[in-house]
């Protein structure tokens, strides 16, 4: 604790009209081992005062030109912040005037005749105070110092964990979102990113707890999120991971509410993995109706180990007009003055409004009835609420290879010399518990320098892969996903049937062509299925309104070449791309939305 | 006090009640309310009637309670909850570890 230095010697002002007194006070005060500077009235004290500058000052009440009161005032003006003392000095013994003297501003006072131990004394008692006073300035000033240091931290922890958290795919124009500052800094993320393949992956997260332990860690999880989201990992198996980390780093008690949503626009569909987040609404802009509630099945992350974690996902149909609204439970718990807390009742108001109709705006509705619901209590604001135009947010993976493929024939090809092969054969017990694909791209990614081709191969290789197990191993047929009851029965279906797996493979075949100009990647896969008629599948390929159906096309516009055998249980992709071509050079923008 | 217990004449059977807001300010409170009771076949109730609101972080302490008084083997009922309240534990599926009624 900082304490002001003890002042022995002191710079004393004495004010007095009558020279004996000041000759008296200028003895003692000497003797005293301090330093006396004199003046002969109230106004020649405050004139002098500045310019002396004294630690305290001894004032005669009655006084001629300026009394002692007017000067008392007059200088309390004068030293502002600090504390100097004013003594006032008095023959006077009625105790109206002692009290004029401390309300204008004295300390104390010391009657004539002057006694040296009573002097003394209250000079030493004086001295302490001004410690104190001191000490107390100091330590303000070192608060407020804190303070602005604390709140500068705030400041750029603020702008810290805004691109920590809202990087990624958060920037796109299909998506809105609000998060207040209070919720950033009381563990409240939200995330999202594009796969490969090109389906959106979604979190929004709510820590329990309250301030920086809660806020800290999203750090983890938005590292586990992106990272795995980049190598095209489905969200079951993020929340996998994410649980994993937070159940080994979170003290028990303190875990992490959360909705993982999948959005893949080939199929259609969004997946859900929802844990202890209020449940999101898919909604149709052009209606204002509901299509679905996501509904929390799970315990959130972070509080049950990996053998009793649930990773089952639940499924929805989506359509191009569809979006998709997230929120945290500081929008459902918001309160208003008299306490009500919004609910999800009054949520639901905000969607019948007008008795329904197109709902473009209900994200900014939404908004203004949670503000006025409010009222002023806007300091305590703690909620993030997301909402995302699904079709505008559909970004195809990237097809500008086809320029290229197109643009070769087999003659400009005669030198090629094969690179490397590799061969993997996947059983039915691996199949069960195994997404191959994040392990081959990486090897494919690691043999060669393919990244500036990763999206369009692991399409290419997704695509070949989901086709081989759905159609090929497990049997399903693609027609039972039409309507939207169609899906939800297809993934349960296709679960239950994997989870159940007995036997049955998928077999992959990868083969690398180089020629001085031109390089291509041979991908054969084989699965044990009865294969299918090649035929008629592509004679339904003209057909774009189904929900299913969409695999083939892509990959024949990725591909130099995809070849079925006969039997229709194995394909042989080519795909191609010039020496030096980046794979990179645009977007593609035609949609894949019916 | 804004949690207050009760502990059953044959010690069989512990009663805490919450009153008001739970939150984390009743994190001490709550605690001392278990305190010294082990996994050692005591039952348990958590009596949320008087219960106006309830913040994850106070079901965080719920967990820990839980954990502390036997985990998977403690039986912990939890009577009385306001439906705003219920809900909030359905959300985190605490009706898989508590018998929420």
């Amino acid at each position: 604790m900082p304490e002001a230095p003890a002042a022995p010697g002191m710079k004393i002002f004495v004010v007095d009209d009558q020279e004996v007194n000041r000759y008296l006070l200028t003895v003692i005060l000497g003797q005293l081992g301090h330093e006396v500077h004199v003046a002969a009235n109230g106004a020649e004290a405050v004139e002098q005062f500045m310019q002396i500058s004294p630690d305290m000052v001894f004032m005669d009440v009655m006084m001629p030109v300026m009394d002692g009161y007017e000067a008392a005032t007059q200088i309390r003006e004068l030293v502002g912040d600090k504390f100097v003392p004013i003594l006032f000095i008095t023959a006077l013994r009625d105790e109206a005037s002692l009290v004029k003297a401390l309300q204008h501003g004295g300390q104390d006072f010391i009657t004539k005749p002057f006694s040296h131990a009573i002097l003394r004394a209250k000079i030493e008692a004086m001295q302490q105070q001004m410690r104190m006073y001191e000490t107390v300035r100091l330590q303000r000033d070192q608060l407020a110092q804190y303070q602005q240091r604390i709140s500068h931290e705030h400041q750029v922890a603020e702008r810290l964990f805004q691109k920590i958290l809202h990087s990624g795919a958060l920037g796109h124009p299909g998506i809105r979102y609000v998060i207040s500052p209070q919720a950033i800094f009381n563990g409240d993320i939200l995330i999202a990113g594009f796969r490969p393949t090109g389906q959106l992956n979604i979190l929004l997260g709510d820590f329990t707890g309250h301030g920086l332990s809660a806020a800290i860690g999203t750090i983890p999880v938005s590292d586990i999120f992106q990272g795995m989201t980049a190598k095209g990992f489905a969200i079951s198996e993020i929340a996998v991971e994410i649980n994993k980390k937070m159940q080994m780093v979170l003290p028990r008690g303190l875990f992490l509410a959360a909705c993982l949503v999948e959005v893949s626009f080939s199929e259609g569909l969004i997946r859900v993995w929802n844990g202890g987040v209020p449940e999101g609404i898919v909604y149709d802009a052009a209606t204002g109706q509901i299509r679905a509630r996501l509904h929390a099945r799970h315990f959130p992350l972070g509080l049950v180990g990996t053998e009793q974690f649930d990773k089952s996902l639940d499924i929805y149909p989506i359509g191009p007009a569809d979006r998709l609204l997230m929120f945290t439970d500081g929008v459902t718990e918001a309160a208003n003055p008299a306490g009500e807390v919004f609910g999800d009742a009054r949520l639901m108001d905000v969607f019948h409004h007008d008795g329904g109709g197109r709902a473009d705006d209900l994200l900014d509705r939404l908004i203004e009835e949670l503000a006025a619901f409010r009222g002023h209590q806007t300091q305590s604001d703690d909620f993030t609420l997301a909402e995302f135009r699904l079709a505008e947010l559909e970004r195809l993976p990237d097809t500008s290879a086809i320029r290229t493929s197109h643009g070769l024939s087999q003659r400009a090809f005669p030198h090629a010399q094969r690179d490397w092969t590799m061969d993997f054969d996947f059983q039915h017990r691996v199949l069960r518990v195994l997404d191959p694909l994040p392990l081959l791209m990486q090897m494919l990614m690691e043999i060669q320098q393919l990244h500036s081709h990763k999206e369009q191969i692991y399409l290419i290789l997704a695509e070949l892969y989901s086709n081989a197990l759905e159609h090929g191993v497990l049997a399903l047929k693609s027609a039972a996903k039409n309507g939207a009851d169609g899906f939800e029965r297809y993934y349960s279906a296709r679960e239950h049937a994997l989870a159940s797996l007995q036997t049955g493979f998928v077999r992959f075949h990868f083969e690398s062509l180089q020629s001085d100009t031109v390089s291509k990647l041979i991908v054969e896969i084989e699965d044990s299925g009865e294969g299918f008629d090649v035929n008629r599948c592509i004679q339904s390929e003209a057909d774009h309104t189904e929900y299913h159906g969409r695999g083939l096309p892509l990959l024949r516009a990725l591909c130099e070449s995809v070849q079925f055998n006969d039997k229709g249980n194995k394909v042989t992709a080519v795909y191609c791309w010039r020496c030096g071509d980046t794979g990179n050079a645009g977007q593609a923008g035609s949609g894949l939305f019916p | 006090m804004r949690v207050s217990k009760q502990l059953s004449p044959d010690g069989k059977h512990l009663t805490i009640k919450v009153t008001g807001r739970f939150d984390f300010s009743l994190h001490e409170e709550f605690r001392k309310a278990y305190e010294g009771m082990g996994p050692n076949g005591t039952s348990f109730q958590i009596d949320l009637g008087g219960t106006e609101y309830i913040d994850s972080a106070a079901c965080g302490m719920l967990l820990v309670f839980r954990d502390a008084v036997g985990g998977d083997h403690a039986d912990i009922s939890i009577v009385n909850a306001s439906p705003v309240i219920k809900k909030t534990l359905q959300l985190l599926q605490f009706q898989r570890l508590f018998k929420i009624t």
